[in-house]
């Protein structure tokens, strides 16, 4: 959720004062390596994968793998399953033989090269609540940061009704936009000090990677409870804010929602993550915490192990959004206007009409990490 | 004959300067002793430069022996040598002669002056110096009685109450000369005074220190009163002013205790267009906030619900307008207020750390007055007068408002607009004097602070009360005083931030409370105070119900709470000796937890959790649930090595059965209180203080060193992640741990003079540790870890210039280390997702908060008589615009997490404010 500190954001208004939020550099001190467990265990019929790893300093983040850790999980606290390392640090069970059944427990066990050995308590897998629908609304939200608001699409959630009263929710979010280079070359000189003109002269070698699509996880921690509402169904759960203020509204967005029923226990965990990863409003901020996960060591309980080990059942859904007629605030390549001393020997036609050079990276969309595969999924408007 | 000639050239001399300099008379008060005649002199000669010229051989052998406060020297004098031969004298200077049998005369007979002054002329008699003078010479010429009762009386009764005339407050301790009989009269604490004597006519000079003298003629016919009103001095002289204070920084037993005046406020940098008197406090060594934007004071280590406010008897539970930028207290009506962090009277109980007793302003007696202040944000009014045309009753009423909203509407974006705060405060206080001996004050308080912010919390919070206080005089060595208080906080909260969530809540916090004290002025070396109190509080927690149709929100009850508690205390301040004196008390507190309530209780062995209820218990209502007595102990000595040299100790025991439930590190609006039950014990404090203290230069400047230790036990912290807004079991949201905290204040202190303020230094600990070995409940793994206002060093300077007669400069420099947070110190992932691990709580600090705050206050013409007065204040808040950072909060952009440091403030906030009131500068 895109949720910026209005309470700020209103103090520096009513007051009309100038207030101040400045980012701010994380400094590496008082680093000690935890181990992190990370992975869940679902009712669908996929592997399960468990990634083992050290946490890293805040100024340094990387993913630390642990290699060589006997890995297996225990369904009903009798039948093992072993799950082999097919990459460092990552243990994945094969789906032909354990898929996650509803009723059932399961724990983890690891025991890391080392020798030490860690559990956690059976985890149950409750029955599974499915979505009802996922929503896109285009609405323009507050933001000290745009005079008139930011638009986007604010993305929501509805459950279907339980036949349970109280259940939880996860939701993991994984959205794919399909998205342009900043230019389209315009021409460029041969060897010979000629210009080529694009289309006239020459074709585009850079016609190949204009449009991509791009895949990522939307980075944000979403959970939701029925245990204080009248009837146990969630109803338009905000979940994520896509803004113009980047290139995911380019052209087309479409965004997949896993929804992970868990249980009490698990979703109090991933209660205070999400807590604290949007913990900006620092008018009401709660007092921050370690928040240490259920996997413990066996013989030594006081170590701590960050992250969870998480069972759930999952419903899927995907949803598409085209651009909106907004707006846009991301800011694109550089055009160098002074023709004497280009900066690269392509040239473009800026928004504005002007020519200019720009880097090759501006022309190509995967130096922005995307593929110019269609992804099997995508359906065209 | 050496020693003639000697006196001789001292009678010249000053003879020549007295005509020629007017200078203001140093008037010396002596505290009550017994010493001989010679050490007296020595003692007078080395603090005050008195000389005393005597032939030792016909110097009788005489004690001196002071036995009221406040005597002069002359009165002291006088008593002394009454019986004897000698004669006392006194010159301009203020040196003493002594002879045997023969006065001498230290002036020309005022058939002297008189003339010299006839021969001046017309334009000076005109100017405000002679005006002043003139006016305050003036004989008021009174009849008291009637020939028919006193006629065949051979001494009749003469009394009255001296009262300021400009707020209608007793005046203790004023000095009434009867010129013909040359005797004086003190008034007692209640500025009551009385005496014996022969009808006739008499001449009246009544005095006390700042204020005008008033000159009286009267006929004295039969018993009769004479009230007598004394005007403040405008501006006061540079006068050495020596008084037998009840809070003296060397010579009471009181410490860590700071009296601020109304006085003081006028040299206050302004804030954002207000002077807020309460917040000097933040000035003073051993209080601390988190930042600028949090409603709570933290004195000597003590989280901010361990300190309260009273406005005139009245506990305000929240005593903060936006967000904490100001507080309810409109400073116009505010006359003084005491803080204590050390010893605190025994007269309280209940709050654990510090007492604000701030004291509104008595309306004028005299005549109807007005004033009024225009801010960049708010506007405030006063008005006050005597009541019904009698002269003993008055009234204020006050009121203060803000147009915030109105300047959000001047913003053109939309979604501002929609945005909303608003807050405002009145007070009205009646002060009616029944009789001689009985008075009554009736006071009344609220505010109100309403704010719509746009992300979708509506929040409305009040406090509302009244007082009644009824003083009797029973007789001149007793008192009683008899306080009833009614006082409500309440809000209401509406969320909207997401619409099936959509939620109401409310909150209300009845506090009633009768006191009934005997104040017992036994002998000149015991005063003894002697009181009950009973406290009925009533909590309801309202229901959390949805907000509207679109809410799916399960409405949730919660049960109200109540408890009653009732104190008895007894006090002595005994004055064991000049050097020594002890002051002890003991409070003896009953508190029981009422019904009706269903209890729960909870497997003892395992953390106290809703899944490990074993069995509940209904309490019908009013029934008993839990109860338990408590005794407060405190003790206070003093061990003054000089008269301006002393050592105190002191040690306190306090118990508090009120609580507020915040799991936010600064004090939101939103934070509920709550108490004391079965399941969570009364939280019990301890203090052991110790200090030095100094006075320097005539008490012209005012050191002190004092150094403490306090312990917490029964603490309320949060649990980690613990919610309390759906939580019906508030007892499992909380831990019980201890606080220990310890600390050095340094202050220097210079009160008058053209050049005046503080600088303290304040080197201090504050530890918290939430650990149950039994159920295993533990924040911070058990370990103790520094409180969020944990903040060691802290230097405050607050310096006042007085450049002429109309324009004061102030200054305000605030140095501290940075508060303790908890910072992020490793990452990981989860689910393709960045997640901060963080430090152990508050392990880390921001950087050291540094502030500069200038301000220039400009009166208008200080004529003596005129209709209005008026004042700017121009102000500059954070002048060297240092960001400091408030908070560091953390986002989650991307999928990245990052770090933001916050600084709220972090500007030159430039203010000015316009002040006018109906009459003069300091009527």
């Amino acid at each position: 959720m895109k949720k910026i500190s209005y309470a700020f954001l209103f103090i520096i208004i009513i007051l009309k004062l100038i207030g101040c939020k400045e980012e701010i550099l994380f400094k590496s001190s008082g680093y000690q390596p935890k181990l992190v467990i990370d992975g869940i265990l679902t009712n669908k019929n996929e592997p399960c994968t468990i990634k083992i790893s050290y946490s890293s300093p805040v100024d340094f983040p990387e993913f630390a793998t642990v290699e060589n850790c006997e890995v297996s999980i225990i369904e009903n606290e009798n039948n093992r399953m072993d799950l082999s390392e097919m990459e460092p640090g990552v243990y994945t069970s094969s789906p032909d033989d354990f898929i996650g059944i509803p009723g059932n427990t399961y724990s983890l066990y690891v025991k890391t090269p080392n020798g030490n050995e860690y559990k956690t308590d059976p985890q149950l897998m409750n029955d599974p609540v499915d979505i009802d629908s996922v929503y896109a609304e285009f609405t323009t939200l507050e933001d000290p940061d745009y005079a008139h608001g930011l638009p986007g699409y604010k993305f929501s959630i509805s459950t279907e009704q339980s036949s349970v009263e109280e259940n939880y929710f996860l939701w993991n979010m994984t959205e794919t936009y399909q998205y342009h280079a900043d230019y389209k070359l315009h021409g460029m000189y041969n060897k010979w000090g000629e210009f080529l003109e694009i289309g006239i002269d020459t074709s585009d070698i850079f016609s190949d990677v204009y449009w991509c699509w791009k895949t990522q996880n939307s980075g944000y921690v979403v959970t939701g409870t029925t245990d204080n509402l009248s009837t146990p169904q969630i109803s338009k759960q905000p979940i994520l804010f896509v803004g113009t203020d980047t290139r995911k509204l380019q052209k087309r967005y479409s965004l997949l929602v896993n929804q992970y029923s868990i249980t009490e226990e698990t979703y109090s965990f991933w209660k205070k993550i999400q807590d604290q990863s949007s913990n900006d409003n620092f008018l009401v901020a709660n007092q921050p915490f370690k928040i240490i996960g259920n996997l413990k060591n066996i013989n030594n309980p006081d170590e701590e192990v960050y992250g969870y080990f998480t069972v759930a059942t999952v419903d899927q859904t995907r949803i598409f959004v085209d651009k909106p007629s907004a707006p846009f605030y991301y800011t694109i390549c550089f055009v160098n206007y002074d023709l004497d001393n280009p900066i690269s020997n392509y040239y473009v036609i800026s928004e504005e009409g002007y020519p200019g050079t720009v880097y090759g990276g501006c022309l190509d969309c995967t130096s922005k990490s995307g593929t110019i595969e269609k992804p099997d999924f995508w359906i065209d408007k | 004959m050496k020693f003639k000639l000697t006196i001789f050239c001292f009678l010249f001399t000053l003879l020549t300067s007295s005509l020629l300099s007017q200078e203001t008379e140093k008037k010396i008060y002596l505290e009550k002793q017994n010493t001989d005649w010679q050490t007296f002199f020595n003692q007078l000669e080395q603090k005050h430069g008195i000389r005393f010229f005597y032939n030792k051989d016909s110097m009788p052998d005489i004690t001196i022996k002071i036995s009221e406060d406040s005597l002069t020297i002359d009165e002291a004098l006088q008593n002394a040598f009454s019986s004897s031969t000698i004669k006392v004298s006194k010159d301009k200077f203020g040196n003493y002669f002594l002879f045997s049998d023969f006065r001498l005369k230290t002036a020309l007979d005022n058939y002297f002056m008189n003339r010299n002054q006839d021969l001046e002329s017309e334009e000076y008699y005109a100017s405000d110096e002679y005006l002043k003078t003139y006016q305050d010479y003036i004989s008021e010429h009174v009849v008291i009685g009637s020939d028919k009762n006193g006629s065949n009386k051979k001494l009749v009764k003469f009394s009255g109450y001296v009262i300021n005339e400009s707020d209608g407050t007793t005046i203790p301790q004023a000095r009434l000369k009867i010129k013909e009989l040359n005797m004086n009269i003190i008034s007692d604490i209640s500025g009551f005074y009385q005496t014996q004597l022969k009808p006739g006519n008499y001449t009246v000079i009544a005095n006390s220190l700042g204020m005008y003298e008033k000159t009286y003629k009267i006929t004295l016919l039969s018993s009769g009163k004479l009230d007598i009103a004394l005007k403040t001095k405008s501006f006061l002289m540079d006068e050495a002013v020596v008084s037998a204070n009840r809070n003296h920084n060397v010579r009471s037993t009181t410490m860590g205790y700071e009296k601020i005046s109304s006085k003081a406020i006028k040299e206050l940098p302004v804030v954002l267009g207000e002077q807020d008197i309460v917040k000097v406090a933040l000035l003073l060594p051993g209080v601390q906030t988190i930042g600028e934007i949090s409603s709570g004071f933290n004195v000597r280590g003590s989280p901010a619900d361990q300190n309260m406010f009273y406005i005139n008897d009245l506990p305000v539970y929240n005593s903060s307008h936006l967000f904490g930028l100001y507080t309810t207290f409109n400073s116009d009506a505010i006359s003084e207020f005491d803080f204590y962090k050390s010893n605190i009277p025994i007269e309280y109980g209940g709050q654990l750390s510090s007492i604000f007793d701030i004291k509104a302003k008595k309306g004028n007696t005299e005549h109807f007055s007005a004033r009024g202040g225009i801010g960049p944000l708010s506007s405030r009014a006063l008005i006050e007068g005597p009541l019904l045309n009698d002269t003993s009753s008055t009234y204020l009423i006050s009121a203060r408002t803000t147009y915030s909203d109105w300047i959000l509407n001047q913003i053109e974006n939309v979604d501002i607009k929609n945005s909303s705060a608003s807050f405002y405060d009145a007070l009205a206080s009646f002060s009616l004097k029944l009789s001689q001996k009985d008075h009554i004050d009736l006071f009344f308080y609220g505010s109100n602070d309403k704010s719509d912010l746009a992300f979708g919390i509506k929040n409305d919070y009040n406090n509302i009360g009244g007082s009644l206080k009824w003083t009797h005089i029973i007789n001149k060595k007793l008192i009683s005083e008899l306080s009833i208080v009614k006082t409500q906080y309440d809000y209401e909260l509406e969320n909207y931030e997401i619409a099936y969530l959509g939620y109401k809540n409310s909150f209300e916090l009845n506090h009633n409370e009768a006191k009934l004290n005997f104040k017992y002025f036994l002998n000149d070396w015991h005063d003894v105070l002697i009181g009950v109190n009973a406290k009925l509080y009533n909590l309801n927690y309202g229901d959390l119900q949805p907000l509207n149709e679109l809410s799916s929100i399960k409405t949730i009850e919660f049960e109200s709470e109540k408890a009653v508690s009732a104190s008895v205390f007894l006090s002595d301040k005994w004055e064991i000796s000049n050097e020594f004196s002890l002051e002890g008390g003991v409070r003896a507190t009953y508190y029981a937890y009422l019904g009706p309530k269903t209890v729960y209780s909870y497997d003892e062995t395992s953390p106290r959790d809703v899944n490990n209820i074993i069995d509940s218990t209904s309490y019908s209502d009013n029934s008993i649930i839990s109860d338990n007595i408590n005794y407060d102990f405190r003790i206070a000595g003093k061990y003054a090595f000089t008269p301006n040299f002393s050592v105190k100790a002191s040690y306190n025991m306090l118990h508090q059965y009120i609580f507020m439930l915040s799991n936010t590190v600064s004090v939101s609006p939103t934070s509920k209180w709550k108490l004391s039950d079965s399941h969570i014990e009364p939280m019990s404090g301890e203090q052991y203080s110790l200090g030095l203290y100094k006075n320097l230069w005539n008490d012209k400047v005012e050191a002190s060193l004092e150094g403490y230790y306090k312990d917490i036990k029964n603490q309320v912290e949060y649990k980690d992640g613990a919610d309390f807004l759906t939580n019906q079991f508030p007892e499992t949201a909380i831990i019980q741990g201890d606080i220990e905290a310890y600390g050095i204040e340094f202050m220097i202190k210079k009160k008058t003079g053209k050049i005046n303020g503080w600088v303290n230094y304040t080197y201090s600990k504050a530890e918290v540790q939430a650990f149950n070995p039994v159920t295993g409940e533990m924040n911070n793994q058990g370990l103790a870890y520094p409180a969020n206002y944990d903040r060691p060093h802290a230097v405050n300077l607050a310096l006042n210039y007085k450049a002429t007669k109309r324009i004061t400069l102030s200054a305000n420099v605030v140095y501290s280390t940075g508060r303790p947070i908890t910072y992020p110190t490793s990452l990981y992932y989860q689910n393709g997702i960045q997640i901060i691990g963080f430090s152990k709580r508050n392990e880390y600090r921001l950087p050291d908060y540094f502030r500069t705050d200038f301000s220039i206050n400009i009166e208008g013409n200080l004529k003596k008589n005129k209709f209005a007065h008026s004042s700017w204040s121009i102000g500059f808040y954070n002048v060297t615009a240092r960001k400091n950072p408030y908070s560091v909060v953390f986002q989650n952009v991307d999928g990245q997490i990052k770090g933001y440091e916050i600084s709220i403030l972090g500007t030159i906030i430039p203010s000015i404010n316009y002040n006018l009131k109906f009459g003069n500068y300091e009527d």
